[in-house]
């Protein structure tokens, strides 16, 4: 079972909107490198980058900076956390777990982008970042002993 | 109520008619001649001067035939300045004597954006149905004050977005088809809009609220924009600053729904916004950067931003606009002083990704706006 987060939770994933192609297929193509990047309660951040292409992730990476990421989705552990599991209790994000939602006020997560085109990305592949994300709901995951233990 | 002008029409159909029999003009009548005699023409088929034998491969199976793969093989880079004004695809060969169309925008600088053959396949892929993809039956009855609210901007954006249809409407035809990916790119947005219109009105009347008040601010807002002198003008007005400031509530809408129905709206929408802020922000830069006499073009510039950015406080101390949205973020009137909070939040990011856009483009806004930074409020 992947740990949240690690490459292979995030491949897992990955692997999800391969099996469910046509649902993404029908969302339109993305282009964009996404950056996920989360605090880990003082033990330090990991970065990821995503290679969004056509309907599904191209590549899933461990990356030292998000330099490279046309925009990236920065926030706590815990946040991050709460959305995985909240995504999986509902089958999806509920209202108050959307991506757009939580990044909107810069709290609890946030929106970096090199410039206002790269972040304008978010916006225009909203949707199938968000499935992206709602297909978690089918991964088995292990929560991260250092987020289990704020419980 | 005025008529239409009459059109010139015997200008367009020459050929004369004599009584019941119709008349063929002499080549018309040299071919039919040749027909009966089973001679043909094939003059399309032998002519040399086509370039022929083009066979455009797809980059990538798996999302078809692109426009970027066409254009990689053949004619893909327009002219500056076409020497025809004719709706002759670009690569084509055309009579000598083709009719001038009459088009005023000629010139790449005047309509292009170096992301516009992207962006109208980005926006083929992504389009949606307000009937069929919206999760109508996720409705919820909510209270009055927060159904109301929901309606208020509901009734806003069904007014405003067609603007966004009318407006590339009234200048498609004014511009070279040799730029046809602007025109085909400008074709999707008025689709998007005619959705955005269909899906707020839909919602306005789907869940026991209505249609609600329409403002004489905004109508001057949008009347502006539908009569602006230049296509780059009202293209700045519209793309860059008042679909900026829409896609914003746009995020807002979803970051405030109650309902998924709600949610899915402002989402999709969102998606489509941004595809013209980015065609709006694009071109800005292609037009400042190309124009030969750029610095005359920028100050021009500068002088109608200064204008228009009037529009971003007047937006923002709408009580028809802020105060449904205050009510939607503080969960209804009684959480409206909370709400206000993150009205203020809109305010401030509002402004910053409007002038990180002009930025983006080489206008720099920042040292010069004088929108306030923050709410007055």
């Amino acid at each position: 079972m992947p740990q949240f987060p690690s490459v292979e939770w995030f491949q897992a994933v990955s692997r999800r909107t391969e099996e469910d192609k046509q649902k993404f297929k029908l969302l339109g193509y993305v282009d964009a490198d996404v950056g996920i990047k989360i605090d880990g309660n003082g033990a330090g951040a990991q970065s990821y980058l995503l290679k969004f292409r056509d309907y599904g992730v191209k590549s899933v990476e461990l990356a030292k900076d998000l330099r490279g990421a046309d925009f990236s989705i920065e926030g706590g552990l815990d946040a991050w956390s709460e959305m995985v599991r909240n995504i999986k209790a509902n089958g999806e994000a509920d209202i108050e777990h959307s991506l757009n939602r939580l990044t909107m006020a810069d709290v609890p997560l946030k929106l970096v982008a090199r410039d206002q085109l790269q972040a304008d990305l978010f916006y225009r592949f909203n949707q199938s970042f968000q499935a992206f994300f709602n297909e978690a709901a089918h991964v088995p995951t292990e929560f991260p002993i250092a987020e289990g233990a704020r419980k | 109520m005025t008529q239409a002008p009459q059109a010139p029409l015997a200008s367009v159909f020459p050929a004369p008619t004599n009584g019941n029999s119709f008349s063929y003009t002499q080549e018309q009548s040299e071919y039919i001649d040749k027909l009966r005699k089973g001679s043909y023409d094939f003059q399309w088929l032998n002519d040399p001067r086509p370039n022929w034998g083009i066979r455009s491969k797809m980059k990538n199976p798996d999302r078809g035939l692109t426009l970027q793969d066409i254009n990689n093989a053949y004619a893909g880079i327009p002219e500056d300045a076409p020497e025809y004004r004719t709706m002759a695809p670009r690569g084509a060969v055309h009579d000598p004597d083709v009719p001038d169309m009459g088009y005023q925008y000629n010139q790449k600088y005047q309509v292009w954006a170096d992301n516009v053959v992207a962006l109208y396949e980005e926006a083929c892929a992504r389009q949606w149905s307000a009937t069929r993809d919206i999760p109508w039956d996720g409705l919820k009855t909510l209270p009055d004050d927060v159904e109301r609210a929901v309606c208020q901007i509901a009734t806003l954006l069904t007014e405003v977005e067609m603007i966004a249809s009318d407006f590339p409407a009234k200048w498609l035809w004014q511009m070279n088809q040799h730029f046809h990916e602007v025109k085909m790119f400008l074709c999707t947005q008025a689709m998007d809009e005619a959705r955005h219109l269909e899906v707020f009105r839909k919602r306005a009347l789907a869940n026991g609220g209505g249609l609600m008040r329409c403002l004489t601010g905004t109508e001057m807002f949008l009347k502006t924009i539908l009569h602006a002198p230049t296509y780059i003008q009202g293209s700045f007005l519209m793309h860059v600053l008042g679909e900026g400031l829409v896609l914003d509530i746009f995020r807002s809408g979803e970051f405030l729904a109650r309902t998924k129905t709600d949610q899915e709206i402002f989402r999709l929408c969102m998606q489509d916004e941004a595809r013209h802020v980015s065609y709006g922000t694009m071109h800005l830069k292609y037009f400042l950067e190309h124009h030969p006499e750029r610095e005359k073009a920028i100050a021009e510039m500068h002088q109608l931003a200064e204008l228009a950015e009037m529009g971003i406080p007047g937006f923002l101390t709408n009580p028809f606009i802020i105060e449904p949205l205050a009510v939607l973020m503080g969960n209804g009137v009684d959480g409206i002083d909370k709400g206000m909070e993150a009205v203020r939040l809109v305010w401030v990011r509002m402004r910053e990704e409007y002038l990180n856009r002009c930025e983006l483009a080489g206008f720099d806004r920042r040292s010069v706006t004088k929108v306030p930074v923050e709410a007055p409020f």
